[in-house]
């Protein structure tokens, strides 16, 4: 179950190129091109006439032409060419995706086209901050459904766990959690005060000594994550404190979750900071450290699938499941009242 | 205080006196009442605290919360007036008499 009324990421920009490319979102195959100027175009992946995937076709300027028996279509899908007859079948023409560049990702608006509107794609911050550094790495595949994934990142807990080298250390344990619902999502969220800065930030933080950790886990529908990490030293959190200027880190981590079907994911990442924003260096470390605590979670979650698929003892829910559930079922609300308001209306007698 | 009377889904009923301030819950897992599971411990994460009011006690408790009413859904069996998660219910000398039914099972 998917909602289709929200923008995922399709691929990174550098992943659609002009040559004819297929790409499956939430169990549909699609083909992805550019056109001359560069605009990413995402067609239905089936000529309507012997259904070959038009990505197995050739580019022809800005148009796509079947493998098969030539048919051609235009950006938007409209079939302008049936090779030996004149006339063109009104049902030739295809469905067409809408797609927008942004952040160095393509995006896709899965529903009903009338309703894509462009400022609803996820807003990121400091993404263009000349004071802000970044780093990327390539999207990861997750043999799960997209859901464990959210439930991981409404967890900050696990991070005790299953990031002891990176991520986490003792500290996160047992601190209680604050879970908020909001129009867009939830947010799991604690401050630790007075605790050791865990491995993967000791190099990064830009003071000695013990910290205040704040942990903000927001996933946003329909799973697009927005993980925050703040260090301050020890002394200085809080939510209603003003962080100390220079001495405190801050690392926004974007982790955009697309599914390819129900029990596969494709998941996207990057991370802005607030220190070394041009250090080469420092973006190279927080990449392969991040890739490889995202890795600790693949193996744990393509295990959870299994599991949870063929459940051996009855299901139990924690304490620290109320935001990855609160977010489930506010989500499951919405495909079910998409997928209501798609019906047929009945005829009343 | 407030006594509570818990009715396990075969009939057999527990008399608890239950403090103020503590859940429906908790009275029943302080003292060792069967048929209420409390996974969560009370964080409204799990429905398997659920138990069926007494109709007649229904119009008297306070109203569910969103987060409760949400989480009813994944019971088993609710049913829409009568369901309730017993951690949402604080004890207090107005409920003296409350009684409950469990549902055949919790998950």
């Amino acid at each position: 179950m998917f909602l289709r009324n929200a923008w995922y990421v399709a691929a990174a920009d550098s992943d659609v190129a002009r040559e004819p490319k297929q790409i499956m979102i939430l169990g549909e195959k699609i083909v992805f091109y550019r056109t001359e100027a560069g605009k990413p175009v995402a067609l239905i992946d089936a000529c309507p006439h012997r259904k070959l995937p038009l990505s197995k076709g050739r580019i022809k300027g800005d148009t796509l032409e079947c493998g098969y028996h030539g048919l051609t279509f235009d950006c938007s899908g409209n079939c302008v060419r049936v090779p030996g007859q004149d006339r063109i079948p009104p049902s030739a023409n295809i469905q067409s995706y809408p797609v927008e560049s942004r952040y160095g990702l393509v995006w896709i608006w899965m529903g009903e086209p009338a309703l894509a509107d462009t400022d609803k794609i996820f807003k990121v911050e400091h993404y263009d901050d000349p004071a802000w550094g970044i780093n990327r790495g390539d999207a990861l595949p997750f043999a799960c459904n997209y859901l464990y994934i959210t439930d991981n990142l409404l967890d900050p807990s696990h991070v005790a766990w299953v990031h002891q080298s990176s991520f986490g250390n003792s500290a996160c344990e047992d601190e209680p959690l604050t879970v908020e619902g909001t129009p867009e999502g939830v947010i799991v969220s604690r401050w630790m005060y007075d605790v050791e800065v865990a491995p993967f930030y000791k190099k990064l933080v830009p003071f000695a000594g013990n910290c205040d950790r704040k942990q903000h886990y927001e996933v946003r529908y329909p799973s697009l994550a927005y993980i925050k990490a703040v260090f301050t030293p020890a002394g200085t959190g809080g939510d209603e404190s003003k962080l100390p200027a220079g001495q405190y880190f801050q690392m926004d981590s974007y982790n955009f979750m697309t599914p390819v079907d129900e029990t596969t994911t494709r998941y996207f990442w990057f991370q802005v900071r607030n220190v070394f924003p041009g250090d080469a260096a420092i973006s190279k470390y927080m990449s392969d450290s991040v890739a490889f605590a995202f890795n600790e979670d693949r193996e744990i979650l393509i295990e959870v699938q299994q599991g949870m698929t063929q459940k051996r003892t009855r299901n139990i829910d924690l304490a620290i499941d109320a935001g990855p559930l609160l977010f489930r079922r506010r989500l499951q609300k919405k495909i079910e009242a998409e997928q209501a308001a798609a019906q047929p209306q009945p005829v009343s007698a | 205080m407030a006594k509570i009377i818990y009715v396990e889904h075969g009939g057999k009923e527990h008399v608890v006196e239950v403090a103020n301030g503590l859940t429906v819950m908790e009275g029943a897992r302080d003292n060792g009442v069967p048929g209420i599971e409390a996974d969560c411990g009370g964080a409204c994460a799990c429905s398997t605290c659920h138990v069926y009011v007494d109709p007649a006690w229904v119009e008297k408790l306070p109203k569910k919360d969103a987060m409760e009413e949400d989480m009813l859904d994944f019971a088993y069996e609710p049913d829409a007036t009568r369901s309730r998660l017993t951690c949402q219910i604080k004890v207090l000398p107005e409920l003296d008499g409350l009684r409950v039914q469990m549902p055949e099972k919790q998950i």
